[in-house]
Parts: structure tokens; C-alpha cells; sequence
């Protein structure tokens, strides 16, 4: 009985529970327009998922974003492992990363309009942008991580410098590479926000950014709500993946 | 065994650089990080020594006193201050596959993310050697250490009796003229420690590989050696005896003249540690060098018992 109810705590059902009902109280208060209640939001949510336009919505945001996000891996990483692995990379780049992982990409936004043009490009450059330094960061620290040992065992079996740093080093930054790969999902998503902001007509962020134009505040709610749930599925699958994949790598979850 | 002189050690000195070792150890390996000696001090001075071919030699000495610092330098892992180190007559100078190393801690030189067969491949893949080959000469050196049917485990599925079996397969497999270990043993129970000792012998018998093992424990030096090297301690060491090992394999501890042989390299060990730290009190003054002198003084008693 005692596990049940610690299972159940666990969960976190009852902190979602206790949130939907202070989200109802709060909203009593108020003007749908400002601040709509959950069954004013469902309702909302109710004629997007209808009509078709949430689903577009999000298959657009998520495109972006997985599109975004994987070219971050892709550069990301490598950068990552050569930085931490060789000294002199290290000192060439991570000036650099020092300074713009400080500036956000919100900050670019109009910047990179203006250089890359009002299609696709320059969001995905921007959620890139946004999710690289996590990701980089992350892997360093994983290289930093790997006992010198093995590196050692991998020379006296013959291995040369190449072959040292990938079959020890890639393998050995697995678990906070990772990391950086969950934590740039999450960049990733709250980053689409601000490149659907400007020059989009679709997409999460896009809906977020302009049913406010039509006083649709429970849309505005929806698309909040859908961002979060997006993330904490995306989140949970990775970990799982990576869990069952990579597990004699030293991922926990 | 033949009479060549396999490892030629001449006039090695080595004085850890402290500014350097903070370059060295920024990644995370605390293994010395609490040094306390001087800068100026140099953990060994002039050691000579030679290892002939299919020797089974070992480094005896008490903790800290350089024995893990001389193999380092023989791995090719560690630079020389002065002097030189050469296999087959050839200055060494890094890390190489002649010379195979099986380490203290098996946990950080074990690819945890292969399998036992793959990890014992290892240095055949990183010569080339071809899929079928390598597989072959991995499940011979698998056997050879006892660990037929584990092949497919990975190292979070092994105890550490095992995990060191692992190295030395990993080790045998690349077939190296020279076997270099650090306590290899050291984490292990009494039980298990005695059946690898054995194993151990059997294949350097087996194999006729060169062996430099190092341990601060006095029977496992007399139950494995043929020579034993005896260091005294930190700062200035130096091998300063050499020890014979006048019995045959298999030895027995428990006879009474083995027995009586390892009291005799306890007192080797203790005159040795004696004699050093009364040169260095002589040499500097104030110091709570004394105590760590009779501190292991009685731990290299508490071994031997
Ligand atoms: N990287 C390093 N930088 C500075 N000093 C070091 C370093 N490594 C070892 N030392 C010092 O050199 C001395 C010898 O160390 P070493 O590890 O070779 O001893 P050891 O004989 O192997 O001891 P143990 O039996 O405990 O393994 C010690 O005083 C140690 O503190
Ligand atoms: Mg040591």
C-alpha cells in the first residue's frame, strides 16, 4: 500500500494534479482574453487539433527543430572531441565559445535575417546556434573526463594517435556527449520560439507569437502546453534510446 | 632461457616537474595529486639495473618509494631526468606495443564498452590484423587466462579476479617481448590473488615473456620472482640490492625454507628503508620524515607476516 502511494507521488501526477487545479482557481478571476481557464484552453485546443492547424503547427516546429538540433550534433560534436583531445584546438577555438555561448540567439535574430533571408535558413541557423554550446561543452567535459589510463593502455597495445582518440576518446565522451545532446534538444526547443517569432506563418512559436494578435489567449496557452510536453517526450525517448543502446558506455539515464 | 639482456636501466634519475605535472594531470587523475616532496627533489636517483631476456623480474619496495614512477619510465609513459633506459639496446622513448603493460586498476585500463573477446583483440585491431586472425590468437590468450565462456561479457560483468584476467589477455594477445605490471594483484582477496599468481607463472612459463612486476608485498615478490630488486624509499631512491630467488616453481609458502627466505628479503627491505631515511635525516634537519620511516617500516612488517 506504502509503495503505491510512493509510486504515485513519484510520478509526479499529483504535482500536475495540484498545478491544473490552481491554474482553474487563478482563472476564475480573470477574462479568457488574459488569462483562460483549462477548460477554456481545451476548448481552444479542441478547434486547432480539429481544423488541422495545431498538427501542422507542430510537424513544422518539429522538423525545425530535429533539423536544427542534428546539425548542432553533427558540428557539435566533433568540435567538442577535438577541443577536449588536443590541446592546440583548444586554444585556437574555445575563445570563441567562451564568448558567444554568452550571447544569446535571440540576439542574432534579426542578424541572421537580414545575412541568411526570411526562409528556412535562418531559423535553422538560429536554433543551431542555440543548441551547439551545450552540446560542445558537454563533450568537452567528457573528454576531460576519460582516465588517462586508458590512453596509456591503448598506446602500449599499439594504438597510434588517431586510433587512440577514436577508440578511446569518442567512446569515452559517450555518456556527457549525451548529455550536451539532451540539453541542445531542450535549447533547441525553446529556441524555436524566437526563430518563428519573425518571418514564419507557422509552426509552435509562430502560434504562440500571434494568437496574442487575435486576443486567442488560450491558444497561446495550447501552444505553451504542447512546447512542454513536445520536450518532455522528446527528453524521455532520447534517455531511453541512449539507455538501452549505449549502456555499456557508462549512460545511466 | 637465454642470456641477453633484455632491459638495460643506466644511471636513471627522475625529479617530478611540479609546474609541469599541473599541465600533465588536468584531466583528472588524482592517483598523486597529494605529492608532498620538494620541487627540487628527485624521487630517484641513478638507478642501474639489468632485466635479461625471459626474466621474471620484481620491484620490491615500500609505498611511495618510486616503483611505480621506474616503470612508467620503462612503459614509456613518463620522461627520464637523466640517464637511459634500453630494450634490446635501443633507447626507449614512449609508449610501445613490445612493451605491454598490465595496470594496477583494472577498471580505468579496461575498455568498458567492448566486450572481453574485443578488448583482447584490441591491439591486433590497431595492427591490422585481419577479423578471422584476431579472433583466433584472442580465444587462445582467453583461454590461456581462464576465461573461456565470458567472451561476450563486458567488464560491468566481471569481478575484479576476472577484470585482471582481461588484462593480461589483452596484454598476452598483442604479444609484447616484455609483460610490465603494477601490483596487479593488490585489489585482489587472498583466494584469488593466489590462483592468478599461479596462472601468472604458468604462462610465463607457457609464453617465455619478460616480466617486470612491481609489489610492495614481500611473499608475492619471493612466490613470483626470480630476481627481486629492492628500492629504498623517496626522495633520492634507488634499487640498491638484488635479491636471488634460490627455489624452483611451483614454490610453497608454507616451507619452512621459503618461509625463512622471505624473513631474510624482509630484512633486506628494512635495512634498505633504514638506511636511506637515516641518510636523509642526516641530510636535512627538520622534518617528520622519521615518522613516516617507521610507518613503513611497520607496513612492510604487516606484509610480510
Ligand atoms: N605525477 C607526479 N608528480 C609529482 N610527484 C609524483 C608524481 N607521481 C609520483 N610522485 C611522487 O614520486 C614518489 C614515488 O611515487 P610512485 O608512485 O612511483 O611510488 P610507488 O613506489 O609506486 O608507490 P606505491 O607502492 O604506493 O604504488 C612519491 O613520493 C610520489 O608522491
Ligand atoms: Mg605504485
Amino acid at each position: 500500500m506504502k509503495n503505491i502511494t510512493r509510486k504515485i507521488i513519484k510520478s509526479g501526477i499529483i504535482s500536475w494534479a495540484v498545478l491544473f487545479v490552481i491554474w482553474g482557481i487563478v482563472s476564475l478571476f480573470y477574462a479568457e482574453s488574459f488569462f483562460p481557464s483549462p477548460v477554456e484552453t481545451f476548448v481552444g485546443f479542441k478547434e486547432i487539433v480539429l481544423n488541422g492547424k495545431l498538427w501542422e503547427d507542430i510537424s513544422i516546429s518539429v522538423q525545425r527543430v530535429l533539423l536544427g538540433w542534428s546539425r548542432a550534433l553533427l558540428i557539435g560534436i566533433p568540435v567538442g572531441l577535438l577541443i577536449g583531445r588536443f590541446r592546440i584546438v583548444n586554444w585556437f577555438i574555445e575563445p570563441f565559445i567562451n564568448f558567444f555561448r554568452f550571447v544569446p540567439a535571440i540576439g542574432f535574430l534579426t542578424l541572421f535575417l537580414m545575412w541568411f533571408g526570411v526562409g528556412e535558413e535562418s531559423k535553422l541557423i538560429l536554433i543551431t546556434y542555440a543548441s551547439i554550446f551545450p552540446i560542445i561543452i558537454n563533450t568537452i567535459a567528457g573528454v576531460n573526463t576519460i582516465n588517462p589510463v586508458k590512453y596509456q593502455a591503448a598506446e602500449s597495445l599499439g594504438a597510434n594517435r588517431f586510433q587512440s582518440f577514436i577508440t578511446v576518446t569518442v567512446p569515452g565522451a559517450v555518456p556527457s556527449i549525451l548529455t550536451g545532446a539532451r540539453l541542445g534538444l531542450s535549447t533547441a526547443i525553446i529556441s524555436i520560439v524566437g526563430a518563428e517569432m519573425l518571418a514564419a506563418n507557422s509552426g509552435l512559436g509562430y502560434l504562440v507569437y500571434t494568437s496574442r494578435l487575435y486576443y486567442r489567449t488560450d491558444w497561446i496557452f495550447v501552444g505553451i502546453v504542447t512546447l512542454g510536453v513536445l520536450g518532455f517526450f522528446a527528453d524521455k525517448f532520447l534517455r531511453f534510446v541512449a539507455k538501452k543502446s549505449l549502456k555499456h558506455y557508462g549512460v545511466t539515464g | 632461457m637465454s642470456n641477453n639482456t633484455k632491459i638495460k636501466i643506466e644511471h636513471i634519475s627522475k625529479k617530478y616537474d611540479v609546474e609541469n605535472k599541473a599541465l600533465l594531470f588536468t584531466k583528472g587523475n588524482s592517483a598523486h595529486d597529494n605529492f608532498v616532496g620538494h620541487e627540487t627533489d628527485y624521487v630517484l636517483k641513478d638507478v642501474n639495473l639489468e632485466i635479461q631476456e625471459g626474466e621474471f623480474h620484481i620491484f620490491l619496495g615500500a609505498s611511495g618509494c618510486g616503483k611505480t614512477t621506474l616503470l612508467n619510465i620503462v612503459a614509456g609513459f613518463l620522461n627520464k631526468t637523466e640517464g637511459s633506459v634500453k630494450l634490446d639496446g635501443k633507447e626507449i622513448s614512449g609508449p610501445g606495443s613490445e612493451r605491454g603493460v598490465v595496470f594496477q586498476n583494472a577498471d580505468s585500463a579496461i575498455f568498458p564498452w567492448l566486450t572481453v573477446q574485443k578488448n583482447v583483440e584490441y591491439g591486433l585491431r590497431m595492427r591490422g590484423v585481419k577479423k578471422d586472425e584476431r579472433k583466433k590468437i584472442a580465444l587462445d590468450a582467453i583461454e590461456l587466462v581462464g576465461l573461456k565462456g565470458h567472451e561476450y561479457k563486458y567488464s560491468d560483468e566481471l569481478s575484479g579476479g576476472m577484470k585482471q584476467r582481461v588484462q593480461i589477455a589483452r596484454s598476452i594477445a598483442a604479444n609484447p617481448e616484455v609483460l610490465i605490471m603494477d601490483e596487479p594483484f593488490g585489489a585482489l582477496d587472498a583466494q584469488t590473488r593466489r590462483t592468478l599468481q599461479d596462472e601468472l607463472i604458468n604462462i610465463w612459463k607457457k609464453t617465455g615473456k619478460t616480466i617486470l612486476f612491481v609489489t610492495h608485498d614481500i611473499a608475492e615478490a619471493v612466490y613470483l620472482g626470480e630476481n627481486i630488486s629492492i628500492f629504498s624509499v623517496a626522495p633520492d631512491a634507488s634499487i640498491v640490492d638484488k635479491i636471488t630467488v634460490p627455489y624452483k616453481y611451483p614454490r610453497d609458502v608454507n616451507d619452512q625454507r621459503v618461509g625463512e627466505f622471505i624473513k631474510y628479503t624482509t630484512e633486506q627491505l628494512e635495512n634498505a628503508i633504514r638506511a636511506s631515511k637515516a641518510k636523509h635525516t642526516g641530510l636535512q634537519t627538520a622534518d617528520n620524515e622519521g615518522e613516516s620511516a617507521g610507518n613503513e617500516l611497520a607496513e612492510a612488517k604487516s606484509v610480510a607476516v
